[in-house]
């Protein structure tokens, strides 16, 4: 059974607020006191890279939002128990997230809808180049929906989340030269479903 | 060898071509995102490298292609749900929670749900289902019998259903015999004129 958090007394409570009072660590510190300010910071940091992560991941917009939603829950019910200094909050919220997509994604895969394409696009775009880009993203979509769970999932960890070699690795249970190769692998996958279209649509840079 | 292990003291600052591409082709062509140990070498090498940069130029090839999928931000409904998630108090709704876990209280709403299972049942048990099955068998009664008082019929009771054994002085279930048990029954003669004749 996990230990009743006593070692946070107010003391340690206060010295980690006064070191870093805008740690990821702090903030959960203040959450677990029901500090309401201190949740919507968090929910300010995390929300938007947690959906686009899940996004990347599921490819649907509402299941992306539903494991956002879910992960901040999670989140909820583990501040009482948050160990400050241990695992980064980040870290645990990306893995969090990542296993509620995995566990979406092994029970009801479905190819990725393009309507979020659409309602990005931006609207001073020629409808020519609109067209062009909206063709390659579904291109994109499709490549990336075609690579292995765990090549994506490299992909989206350090491409689009920006986490460290280390830190992808952790994430994925495995070594950072199996990260590189997967990582290598997922790309040159892409480069060769992509390689018709890029010519043509990457040929206006 | 696992490079899960590597550091900044695995490099003497200088990096082959090999390397660089390997790094090229994992993590593309974004500084930010190569190795923070082999940054500075890779830099190096690229600025000293013709080769290096077509290499890093076709890894941009790659980075473009997947930039043009760009995730949609959150819905305003979402932020506020989850804004709106309140962490005051966690540890109240936990307890909440881990009290229904516990073996006590659960015990005693299923002693409760039984007692009332079992109070159900008496009822149930006392229920006259059939009133003309009562008067069948008071008619098929010789007529003197039917000619006794009202009351020893009343005492009695009504048959049981044939599916269902007459309850007998002495046997168990929630018949009528409890009711008769003790002080309150009938001399033994009474109780065997009173035993109701079967149903053909």
């Amino acid at each position: 059974m996990a230990a009743q958090p006593d070692f946070w007394t107010a003391k340690a409570r206060a010295a980690l607020q006064a070191e870093a009072a805008e740690s990821d660590d702090a903030l959960v510190c203040q959450v677990a006191a029901g500090d309401q300010g201190a949740w919507r910071q968090l929910v300010s940091r995390h929300l938007a890279s947690l959906v686009a992560q899940a996004w990347y991941v599921l490819g649907d917009r509402a299941e992306a939002e539903d494991v956002a939603q879910e992960t901040f829950v999670r989140l909820m019910q583990k501040a009482r128990d948050w160990e400050p200094g241990g695992a980064q909050l980040r870290s645990w919220l990306y893995r969090v997230a990542l296993n509620l997509c995995i566990d979406r994604k092994r029970s009801s895969w479905r190819p990725r809808p393009l309507d979020d394409a659409a309602e990005r696009s931006d609207g001073d775009d020629p409808a020519g180049r609109m067209a062009h880009r909206m063709d390659l993203e579904r291109a994109v979509a499709a490549a990336l929906d075609r690579l292995t769970e765990r090549q994506r999932t490299a992909i989206v960890l350090v491409h689009y989340q920006g986490f460290t070699n280390y830190e992808a690795a952790e994430m994925l249970d495995t070594s950072v030269d199996a990260l590189e190769s997967l990582l290598s692998r997922a790309r040159r996958l892409l480069r060769a479903a992509l390689e018709a279209e890029s010519g043509d649509l990457l040929g206006d840079r | 060898m696992s490079t899960n292990d590597r550091s900044e003291a695995d490099f003497d600052g200088a990096i082959t071509m090999d390397r660089l591409r390997e790094i090229l082709d994992a993590y593309g062509a974004s500084a930010e995102k190569w190795p923070a140990e082999e940054r500075a070498p890779m830099l190096a090498l690229l600025n000293s490298s013709a080769r290096a940069r077509e290499l890093r130029d076709s890894a941009c090839d790659v980075d473009r292609l997947l930039d043009t999928l760009r995730a949609p931000a959150p819905s305003e409904a979402l932020a506020a749900r989850v804004n709106a998630m309140h962490p005051a108090a966690p540890r109240l709704r936990a307890d909440n929670r881990r009290s229904w876990r516990s073996p006590v209280p659960r015990a005693m709403a299923l002693a409760v749900s039984v007692l009332i299972g079992v109070f159900i049942g008496f009822g149930v048990g006392n229920y006259d289902p059939d009133p003309v099955a009562e008067r069948q068998t008071v008619q098929t009664l010789p007529a003197a019998e039917t000619a006794a008082p009202r009351t020893e019929a009343a005492v009695q009771g009504p048959p049981a259903p044939p599916s269902i054994a007459a309850p007998r002085s002495g046997s168990s279930g929630f018949g009528t015999a409890p009711l008769l048990a003790g002080s309150e029954a009938p001399p033994a003669e009474e109780a065997e004129a009173a035993e109701p004749v079967p149903l053909i």
